[in-house]
């Protein structure tokens, strides 16, 4: 059957990229510049040193040079953050994946509705939290139970949190959706449960499942901006430097990489998803079963 | 081949799906569960595969109590086929009827093998098909894949849910004169549950009629029709009971009384009836054509003209009868 390959594929691809060499070497900061980690995260406001040299100059020029400085000054951190950030939400939706996609199966399996709803439920109370403050409650979490602020982890167990709902519900309301009676024939013909998830379930909830992950991941992407308050490295140093030093040239650095990620990924999935849909339910209807 | 002794169906809640059933499907027939929605002949059906658990009594399938073997393998062995198909959306054709054999573990050229004679016997050419998506077939194309996915396994056995209720009249009859054909050379025994008297007439070797739960006759759809049991049963066969005496006769009673003629044609032609045809086809068939006589036929070989007097005669002795009843 198609849709059991069909179905590895964006582990995979994700796993994939995560070891992608030039990708982690991009992540890895530039070797000439060892203070920069500590610098950028933790003490933004010492930035506009720059400024204050090209006082001099007429605004037009000023900000003419500047634009050529600041590309050749800054480039190489814009690209290594805007790998790590890839990195970064790469990562949280391979484990958010992993995590969401077997437990929705498993909640699709359970026959009493209150208990589907109420995993369901306690999921979802993560949803209306808004982004900053579910990315500081990580933070607090990390520092009540005495475990380091600094670095991935804590960016990362967030970001995964936030990513979880859409993939599970997605995987709960897809396999739910699968018409009863064709699962009934299923297994009158004589498919055991397992073959049912696997040859019939799956692959017809997959378009469903795979549109979850697609919220996710366009969530995860604008998430990560923010995870850079709580040590993890991502294009969100750059804003929240340009934000705070008024330095317009660092927040476009910062912003426009992550909007360009979010729409890219966004259009890199949609296609995805077209292929991943099976055959025959392309013609009849886009994307129900 | 499938015997139901005293089973019960209760549901939670105290539901009395089926009371008491015994009955005995026998091998090569054609057994109709015929009843109106809710008089648990579905259920019934359901039972034989294990889709539904028995609550008590129980049902034996080649003389072994199904409750004493393993479902899967039980259901592999029983073809099934519904109203609503249940054709899988994103398999192509090939693969859903490969289905079961693939499952039984057959090596790919059988089943390659199998799928294309399954389609031409349906009259769907497997070099068209094959490799179609349920979504791009007609309602009458899918339901032929439907019947042709229950057979595919070879089973000896096949359970037919309303098989045909989903489609429009004209198909519906085609389906059903394709099928008969079809059963004619397959001889399975078959469960075929249906709310339409007519079709269950038309189908069935026996009629097993079922309201609330019970069985009310079982009995050769001549006999359901001609001497029906109790006031259920004959209020159930209603205003259609003229229609259905006319259906439950064969061109060969006709044949049989009147004597045949023996002028044989060249060639079997396209117009002509079988000895199994009923009063009805063989009035359809004089209205088509305008004849005053038709050749009949057993399988390919002649068996005398039959006339439009003959055939008068024959409708008005039923409706005689039918006054004489009361």
């Amino acid at each position: 059957m198609s849709g059991r390959w069909k179905l590895m594929a964006l582990p995979l691809l994700a796993a994939a990229l995560c070891l992608y060499p030039p990708l982690v070497r991009a992540a890895e900061p530039p070797a000439d510049e060892p203070a920069g980690e500590e610098r950028t995260t933790t003490r933004p406001s010492e930035q506009p040193a720059t400024q204050e040299s090209e006082e001099g100059d007429s605004p037009a020029t000023r900000s003419r040079r500047r634009e050529g400085s600041f590309l050749k000054e800054r480039g190489p951190e814009i690209i290594e953050l805007t790998a790590r950030h890839l990195l970064l939400a790469f990562m949280a939706m391979l484990l958010a994946t992993l995590i969401a996609v077997p437990l929705g199966v498993a909640l699709s399996r359970v026959r009493n509705e209150f208990t589907a709803n109420l995993v369901l439920g306690v999921v979802s109370i993560f949803q209306p939290i808004p982004s900053l403050a579910l990315v500081a409650l990580a933070g607090a979490l990390f520092l009540a139970l005495g475990l380091p602020t600094i670095g991935i982890l804590p960016g990362l167990v967030a970001l995964v949190v936030y990513a979880l709902l859409p993939i599970l519900r997605n995987t709960f309301t897809g396999i739910r959706q699968v018409d009863s009676t064709v699962i009934e024939v299923a297994r009158g013909m004589g498919m055991t449960e397992r073959q049912i998830l696997h040859r019939i379930e799956l692959p017809l909830a997959l378009p469903v499942i795979m549109a979850g992950i697609r919220v996710g991941t366009v969530w995860t992407v604008g998430v990560a901006t923010l995870v850079t308050l709580i040590g993890a490295r991502s294009l969100g140093i750059l804003i929240f430097q340009g934000l705070s030093g008024g330095h317009i040239e660092l927040i476009l650095a910062g912003a426009l990489p992550a909007v360009a990620l979010a729409l890219g990924l966004d259009l890199f999935l949609g296609r995805f998803e077209k292929w991943l849909t099976p055959t025959g339910l392309r013609s009849a209807s886009g994307n129900g079963v | 081949m499938i015997v139901f002794e005293h089973v019960w169906k209760t549901y939670p809640g105290g539901v009395e799906a089926v009371r008491d059933l015994s009955l005995e499907v026998e091998r090569g027939e054609t057994l109709v569960l015929l009843g109106t929605s809710g008089s648990g002949k579905t259920t019934t059906m359901k039972m034989v595969n294990r889709l539904i658990p028995i609550t008590d009594g129980q049902i034996l399938v080649d003389d072994e109590d199904i409750m004493a073997r393993d479902p899967v393998e039980l259901r592999r062995g029983i073809g099934y086929a519904i109203q609503h198909i249940g054709l899988f959306p994103h398999m192509t054709i090939a693969e859903n009827i490969g289905v079961v054999p693939n499952l039984l573990g057959w090596a790919k050229p059988d089943v390659d093998e199998r799928v294309d004679r399954l389609l031409e016997m349906v009259g769907l050419p497997a070099e068209d098909f094959r490799d179609r998506f349920p979504s791009q077939l007609s309602g009458g194309q899918r339901q032929r894949i439907g019947v042709a996915r229950a057979l595919a396994g070879d089973p000896p056995i096949v359970l037919m849910d309303e098989p045909f209720g989903a489609l429009d009249p004209i198909t519906r009859e085609q389906l059903q004169n394709e099928f008969l054909e079809l059963e004619s050379e397959i001889k399975k025994t078959i469960l075929f549950v249906t709310h339409d008297v007519f079709e269950a007439v038309k189908m069935g070797d026996r009629i097993a009629l079922m309201d609330a739960g019970e069985l009310q006759q079982l009995a050769t759809p001549k006999e359901l029709v001609d001497s029906p049991a109790n006031e259920f049963v004959d209020q159930f066969l209603g205003q259609h009971r003229f229609q259905l005496s006319l259906l439950t006769r064969t061109v060969r009673s006709i044949l049989d009384a009147a004597g045949t003629d023996g002028r044989a044609p060249q060639q079997r032609p396209e117009d002509y009836l079988a000895v199994r045809s009923s009063l009805i086809d063989a009035m359809d068939l004089f209205k088509r054509t305008g004849r005053s006589e038709v050749p009949v036929y057993e399988g390919k070989s002649f068996r005398g003209m039959m006339t439009q007097r003959a055939l008068l005669d024959a409708v008005s002795s039923v409706l005689g009868e039918m006054g004489g009843e009361g």
